[in-house]
């Protein structure tokens, strides 16, 4: 079956069915194999063509390569299905053909990269990711964003600690991880494998691996923010229902107090109990910027 | 440090091809390629794509102003202004800091001077006729580096022309070169000062990458002051690292081995900031920058910065070590909120004396460059 794409005929085919058919039975399942898109140019011919791997369909495009290939990517490949992987290697194989290696945006928006230089630093660092980091992308594990900056950081050696992070985790947990030890590492200059040895130190369960590394990396925020919890959580014992809110970047003195009641009676209760946790503490105002800053050295 | 002055293309648009400062700045750059445009919108929407700044620099558009030729500085929602109004001289700057917004806020790929000098003094002129009695604050700084493309522009003497006019301006140019050959040249009007952006030696050398070193910045500022010029200091952004302190206090004994404190007209500290979209260009431009490192907390005008009580030991520190070289030193902060400029500096904008002239914002005139101070007051 060959299908030809001239210009003449392009606007009365169909590329959505189309489209949807060699996605499901050939690319996208075949992600291991992009090559099935071939370049063939006869001497002095202007076209190309595309042809799966199974040779079940060939598409003949009258156009120059650049052209042909982001017309055959923009027809018949389904970007909401595609994975970074895939993409990869499509834009490898473009670059590795095109004349014009200084616009790549065509391609990139064809594939719904990151545009731009960006979009190029991506790519080119992409090869350079373990096998490991390469496969979390590839199975959408992270983002590719992240993974770039925790390669940047660590550059080699750093599987260990891809191994900790339990993969019950969130894709945002995940990628939040990446990132904050991307950024211990750089703060610190600790290597991967010293800094994993670190982690492992406070705990081997996976899934505390996330406070860990956010009390490692965020410490004033994890210390000042705990401290003034456990004094909420003090000030508010036995008085179910009820909270008190504050402002998350500890800038502003400024709080508010949530109750939860069903009668006059009930509402008595809670602010007695609040009064009682209130006069029984030690006098000392937390809810005062410079008091919960005291110990504050920098 | 590289060579600012060679362009890989040079874009032109038509209408200013002719223009005495085109000419002037065609004949003194090195240009491999002249591309002239009849429109520039159309051009910048066509060419606009997420850049390295320092691709952006390799690439020049020379062209007329668009838009408002004054602007408010925008400043931060519940912060306090400094009344800073702005003029977009230039828009992109070589210099290429790690730390700098621009990243953020422009995407076409090259720097544009807007050479219609006279369309500006035009329209500033006929502002300068219509306001009260008052002093407005203007500068070139915000959306590109003052004088780092005035060895091709010759544009400073312009202003100071311009400005020594017309008397109800202060006019600020804010840099990090050392590049004054044409303001020495030029008799100080009064209302002229030159603002220069200090760190520690540390944090130039890294984040900074084409700026003059800081002592040339320092020597030059010295000169100008020696030639009856006011100058201005801004210590922005102040960098939260391990040995901060030390760092700060032997940048300002630095600073006043070179400069006379009494011919300071104001300055400004800030500590490092961004929005999220800033530091995502930062990791990608600038990979080895370790400024994202420190902690950072998002505040309630979506800006991440130091949590508040670091912010404000440092502002006191520096505050404490500056007014060691003198009590009349007028120092403010950058978009902080009333609360820290309490804490730090243990008084509010309206508690400086009157001689300085930012130091009521919203309060300076009722002119129409200083209608929204109120807003970024807070008010």
């Amino acid at each position: 079956m060959a299908i030809e794409l001239s210009s003449s005929i392009k606007n009365n085919l169909t590329f959505i069915e189309l489209s949807d058919f060699i996605i499901t039975n050939n690319l996208i399942k075949n992600e291991t194999t992009p090559f099935n898109i071939a370049l063939q140019s006869k001497e002095n011919e202007d076209y190309i063509t595309l042809y799966d791997n199974k040779n079940e369909y060939t598409f003949v495009i009258d156009a120059d390569f650049d052209k042909g290939y982001i017309f055959f990517i923009s027809s018949f490949i389904d970007k909401t299905k595609i994975n970074p992987l895939l993409s990869h290697r499509l834009i490898e194989f473009f670059i590795s053909k095109t004349d014009n290696k200084e616009e790549l945006n065509p391609i990139f928006t064809a594939l719904s990269w990151t545009l731009g230089s960006k979009g190029l630093i991506l790519h080119n660092a992409f090869n350079d990711f373990s096998d490991e980091l390469r496969h979390l992308v590839a199975q959408k594990k992270v983002s590719i964003n992240e993974a770039y900056i925790f390669h940047t950081a660590f550059l080699s050696g750093y599987d260990p600690l891809l191994k900790m992070i339990d993969d019950k985790l969130s894709f945002s947990t995940k990628n939040a991880i990446l990132r904050e030890l991307s950024e211990i590492s750089k703060k610190y200059g600790t290597g991967a494998e010293k800094l994993a040895a670190e982690i492992r130190a406070k705990s081997t369960d996976g899934m505390e691996l996330t406070e860990i590394i956010r009390e490692m990396r965020f410490p004033f925020q994890t210390k000042y923010a705990g401290k003034l919890e456990s004094y909420i959580a003090g000030l508010t014992a036995k008085c179910k229902g009820t909270s008190i809110n504050y402002s998350k970047p500890l800038e502003e003195e400024d709080y508010t107090l949530n109750i939860k009641f069903n009668s006059r009676s009930n509402l008595r209760e809670k602010l007695s109990a609040l009064i009682k946790n209130i006069d029984s503490g030690s006098g000392e105002d937390l809810f005062k910027l410079d008091t919960l800053f005291k110990d504050l050295e920098i | 440090m590289r060579d600012f002055y060679s362009f890989k293309n040079v874009y032109i648009e038509e209408k200013i091809k002719d223009h005495p400062n085109t000419i002037k700045i065609l004949g003194k750059i090195n240009k491999n390629n002249l591309i002239y445009v009849e429109n520039t919108n159309t051009l910048i929407k066509e060419t606009s794509r997420i850049i390295h700044p320092g691709e952006r620099s390799q690439n020049l558009l020379l062209s007329s102003f668009k838009g408002e030729l004054l602007q408010k500085c925008p400043g931060s929602h519940g912060h306090i202004c400094c009344n800073y109004n702005v003029i977009n001289q230039y828009i992109g700057c070589p210099i290429d800091c790690s730390y700098c917004i621009l990243q953020s806020y422009l995407n076409q790929p090259f720097t544009i001077i807007n050479t219609d000098t006279d369309t500006l003094f035009e329209h500033l002129h006929e502002l300068h006729e219509n306001v009260n009695d008052c002093k407005i604050r203007i500068g070139t700084g915000e959306l590109g580096d003052s004088l780092v493309y005035d060895p091709i522009t010759d544009f400073s003497e312009q202003y100071i022309d311009f400005f020594g006019k017309h008397k109800k301006f202060i006019f600020e140019f804010k840099t990090k070169t050392n590049f004054i050959g044409n303001i020495l040249a030029r008799e100080n009007p009064g209302n002229i000062v030159v603002g220069f952006s200090v760190n520690p030696e540390c944090i130039t050398k890294s984040e900074e990458k084409n700026s003059t070193p800081l002592i040339e910045r320092l020597k030059a500022a010295g000169e100008l002051q020696k030639k009856g010029y006011m100058i201005a200091l801004h210590f922005d952004p102040i960098i939260f690292m391990e040995n901060w302190r030390e760092e700060y206090n032997n940048l300002i004994e630095i600073i006043f081995r070179y400069v006379m404190p009494q011919k300071i007209i104001w300055i400004s500290l800030g500590t490092f900031r961004y929005i999220p979209d800033l530091k995502t260009r930062m990791e990608f431009n600038y990979p080895d920058s370790r400024l994202l490192t420190g902690e950072f907390f998002e505040n309630a005008d979506k800006k991440f910065r130091y949590l508040k009580m670091i912010r404000q030991e440092i502002y006191k520190t520096i505050y404490n070590k500056l007014n060691t070289y003198g009590d009349n030193l007028n120092i403010y902060l950058c978009m902080e909120s009333p609360d820290v400029w309490k804490r730090s500096l243990g008084k509010l904008p309206g508690d400086f004396d009157d001689k300085l002239l930012w130091s009521n914002p919203g309060r300076l005139c009722s002119c129409p460059a200083s209608s929204t101070a109120d807003r970024d007051m807070g008010r």
